[in-house]
C-alpha cells in the first residue's frame, strides 16, 4: 500500500451484534486505509463473515457505527452502499451471460449501454475471460465464475469491495491463482478491500494486515509478519501458523524454564507467578538440532518424517504429552531418519506463554 | 451379458409404457373418426364440434378465465412463495401443509364456504371461478415453486443483486422470476390446465365452462363426445409444447465437459 492513500475510508466503531444471549460480535472496532486490503481470519464461527455482512449492509447491528469517507452510513441499506462483494457460494445471476452479470450494476445506475459494454470488457479482460463475454454462468468452471463475480463487483467501482471467503469453494492450485490474481487487482484498481477468509496462508500472503478475530472480538490487527513474529496473545500465537504447545514453568523475572532452557517472557504474554505451570509456545522453526553436549539440548525420538519439498517436518518425542515440530531444511533432514536420536534446542530470544 | 438383459429390459419397459400410453389414445382418436353407420372414417365428429352453437362461447370463457386464473397464480403465489423462501423459512413447514389443503377439502364444501367469503359483485361474476382455480391449483403451482426456489441459491442472488445497487422489485423481476422461469412456466401450465379443465366446481356453482357444456352435449352424441375429448387433449398437448418452447427459447445453455473446462483453466 502506497504511502499517499493513508487516510482513513472504513471505520467500523464499537459493533456489536448477538443472536438471543449468544453474542455474534463484541466492540467491534476497525479502521481501513484507502486502498488497503485487510484481511479477517479466525476459526468458525468467530464473527468474520457477520463484520462483513454488517459493513455490507446485508445483516443488521445492535449497536455501533459505521462511517465510509467520513459519511455515517450505519442506517443506510445495502442497495445504498456501493460496495461490492464476492460470495463465498457461486452468486453469479444464472439467467445472464457473463456480460449481462458484470453490466447489471451498471444497468441499475443507467449507464448508457455503450459505456457499460466498454467498462465490463475492460473489466472482463483484467480477469483473463474477455474471450467468453456470451457464456452463461454453467458454461463456467468455478474458478472462471468467481473471476466474472469479481469483475462483476469491480464494475460499479465500489467504494469497499467485500470478498466473503471466495475461494473457499474452489480447488487448491485454482485458489491460489485467483487468490493471486485478486490482489494483482486490487492493487491495481486500489480498491480499499475487507477479505474474509478461514485460511491463514490465504490470508497471509494478499492481506497488507490481518485481523484475527476471537469469539466475536478482534485479538489482533497488524501486518502478517508482525502477526507471525510478534504474536500479542496466546491465541493468536498458537492460531495463526504451525505452534508446539510445550509444558514449561515461570522461572521468576520475567522468564521461563523449558526443557533444559531459561529464556525470557515475550512482554505480550500474560503475567503469571514464579513456579506457575505453564505452556509455551514455539514455533517449528524455532527449534534447532543440537550437540548432545550442549546442557540446554534436549534428547529425543524422531517418530514422524514428513517431506514438505524444500523444508521437512519432524515429529520428535521429548517425553512430553505431544510430539514436538521441528522444521528443517530437506538438505539437513536428509541424514536423519525415523527412529534415531536427536538433540534440539530452541532458539527463540523470547517466548510466548499461555495457561497450563 | 448382463449389459444385454440390462438393455433388453430397459427397451422392453419402455415399449410397455409407450403401449399403455399411446394405444388407448391411438384407439380413441380411432373411435372419434368413425362414421355412425360403419360409413369408415370421416372428420364429421370434428366439424360438429365447430357447429355447436356454445362452442366458442364456451371455449373463450374457459380460456379467459384460465388466464386470469394464471395471471393471478403469477401475482399471488409466485410472490408468497419468493418470501416465503426468503424471510419465512420457520413457516415454511405450515405453509407447506396449507398448500396440500385444497387437495383434501371436497370441493363441495369449497365452492359453497368460499364462495360467501367472496365479495358480491364477485360472487355475480364468471371471474369467482378464477379465484377458486387458483386454490385449487396451489398444491400443484406451489410444489413447482418450491422446488424451483429451492435449487437456486436465492439468499445469495438477492444479496448480490442488492449489493450491485438494484431495489427488492428490480431484484425479484430480473433475477429471481428469470432464474425460476422454468418453475413459474410449470406453475402457470398447471394453473391453466386446472382451470381449463374443472368441472366439478363450475357445475356446482351453476357456471358454464367448456368442460360442464362437453358434459351437456355429449350426452346427445356418443362420438361426438370422444371427438370433444381429442380436442381437448390436443389443446393441452398444443399448449404444453408453447410453454415449454417459451421456457427453452433464450435458455438454450450448452453443458461443456469437465475436461473443457480443465483445459481452459490450465490455459489461464
Amino acid at each position: 500500500m502506497s504511502a499517499k492513500n493513508l487516510e482513513t475510508k472504513v471505520s467500523l466503531q464499537n459493533l456489536s451484534k448477538h443472536y438471543g444471549t449468544v453474542a455474534a460480535l463484541q466492540d467491534f472496532s476497525l479502521e481501513m486505509q484507502t486502498g488497503e486490503m485487510v484481511s479477517l481470519l479466525g476459526p468458525s464461527g468467530c464473527g468474520k463473515t457477520t463484520v462483513l455482512r454488517i459493513l455490507g449492509g446485508l445483516d443488521p447491528h445492535h449497536d455501533g457505527q459505521i462511517f465510509v469517507d467520513g459519511e455515517n452510513i450505519t442506517g443506510s441499506t445495502s442497495d445504498k452502499r456501493n460496495m461490492g462483494m464476492v460470495f463465498q457460494a457461486y452468486s453469479l445471476f444464472p439467467n445472464m451471460t457473463v456480460i449481462e452479470n458484470v453490466e447489471y450494476g451498471l444497468r441499475v445506475r443507467k449507464i448508457s449501454p455503450e459505456i457499460r459494454r466498454k467498462k465490463s470488457m475492460e473489466l472482463l479482460e483484467m480477469v483473463h475471460l474477455s474471450h467468453r463475454p456470451d457464456a452463461y454462468p454453467n458454461q463456467l468452471s468455478g474458478g472462471q465464475q468467481q473471476r466474472v463475480a469479481l469483475a462483476r463487483a469491480l464494475a460499479i467501482a465500489p467504494k469497499v469491495l467485500l470478498l466473503d471467503e471466495p475461494l473457499s469453494a474452489l480447488d487448491a492450485q485454482v485458489r491460489v491463482q485467483i487468490r493471486e490474481e485478486i490482489r494483482r487487482i486490487q492493487l491495481e484498481t486500489e480498491t480499499t478491500t475487507l477479505f474474509v477468509t478461514h485460511d491463514q496462508e490465504e490470508a497471509m500472503s494478499v492481506s497488507d494486515r490481518v485481523g484475527v478475530m476471537n469469539a466475536g472480538q478482534l485479538e489482533q490487527i497488524d501486518s502478517p509478519s508482525n502477526l507471525y513474529n510478534k504474536p500479542k496473545s496466546a491465541f493468536v500465537a498458537s492460531f495463526v501458523g504451525v505452534t508446539n504447545k510445550i509444558s514449561a514453568q515461570i522461572e521468576g523475572s520475567g522468564r521461563v524454564k523449558v526443557f533444559n532452557q531459561e529464556i525470557e517472557l515475550s512482554q505480550n504474554s500474560a503475567s503469571f507467578g514464579s513456579g506457575s505451570a505453564v505452556i509455551a509456545l514455539v514455533r517449528p522453526e524455532n527449534i534447532a538440532i543440537a550437540s548432545d553436549a550442549d546442557p540446554e539440548s534436549k534428547a529425543g525420538l524422531i517418530i514422524t518424517k514428513s517431506f514438505l519439498g524444500p523444508m521437512t517436518k519432524l515429529g520428535v518425542d521429548l517425553g512430553g504429552e505431544n510430539l514436538v515440530y521441528v522444521n528443517l531444511t530437506s538438505q539437513e533432514a536428509k541424514k536423519i531418519d525415523v527412529g534415531s536420536r536427536i538433540a534440539v534446542k530452541i532458539t527463540s530470544e523470547e517466548l510466548m506463554v499461555a495457561n497450563a | 451379458m448382463k449389459t444385454r438383459i440390462f438393455e433388453a429390459t430397459r427397451y422392453l419397459i419402455l415399449a410397455a409404457g409407450l403401449i399403455f400410453f399411446v394405444l388407448p389414445v391411438a384407439s380413441a382418436i380411432e373411435f372419434s373418426l368413425r362414421g355412425y353407420g360403419n360409413k369408415g372414417h370421416t372428420m364429421a365428429n370434428y366439424s360438429w364440434i365447430f357447429q355447436q352453437d356454445d362452442f366458442f362461447t364456451n371455449i373463450t370463457t374457459s380460456l379467459r378465465l384460465a388466464a386470469v386464473a394464471a395471471v393471478l397464480t403469477l401475482l399471488t403465489v409466485v410472490p408468497a412463495v419468493v418470501f416465503l423462501h426468503l424471510e419465512g423459512q420457520k413457516f415454511k413447514r405450515f405453509f407447506e401443509f396449507l398448500a396440500i389443503l385444497p387437495l383434501v377439502v371436497p370441493v363441495v364444501s369449497l365452492a359453497i364456504g368460499a364462495q360467501k367469503a367472496m365479495p358480491l359483485f364477485v360472487q355475480n361474476s364468471e371471474y369467482e371461478l378464477a379465484f377458486f382455480y387458483v386454490v385449487i391449483a396451489i398444491p400443484y403451482t406451489f410444489q413447482s415453486l418450491n422446488v424451483g426456489l429451492a435449487s437456486i441459491p436465492l439468499k445469495t442472488l438477492v444479496e448480490a443483486s442488492r449489493s450491485l445497487g438494484a431495489s427488492f422489485t428490480r431484484t425479484v423481476l430480473s433475477v429471481i422470476i428469470p432464474a425460476i422461469r422454468g418453475s413459474i412456466n410449470s406453475a402457470l401450465f398447471l394453473a391453466i390446465t386446472l382451470s381449463f379443465g374443472e368441472f366439478t366446481l363450475t357445475s356446482l356453482l351453476h357456471w358454464e365452462t367448456f368442460p360442464v357444456w362437453i358434459t351437456r352435449v355429449a350426452q346427445g352424441n356418443v362420438l361426438g363426445s370422444i371427438a370433444l375429448s381429442m380436442f381437448s387433449l390436443i389443446g393441452a398437448w398444443t399448449l404444453l409444447i408453447v410453454v415449454q418452447s417459451a421456457q427453452n427459447w433464450k435458455g438454450i445453455r450448452l453443458k461443456r465437459t469437465a475436461e473443457e473446462i480443465e483445459l481452459e483453466e490450465v490455459a489461464l
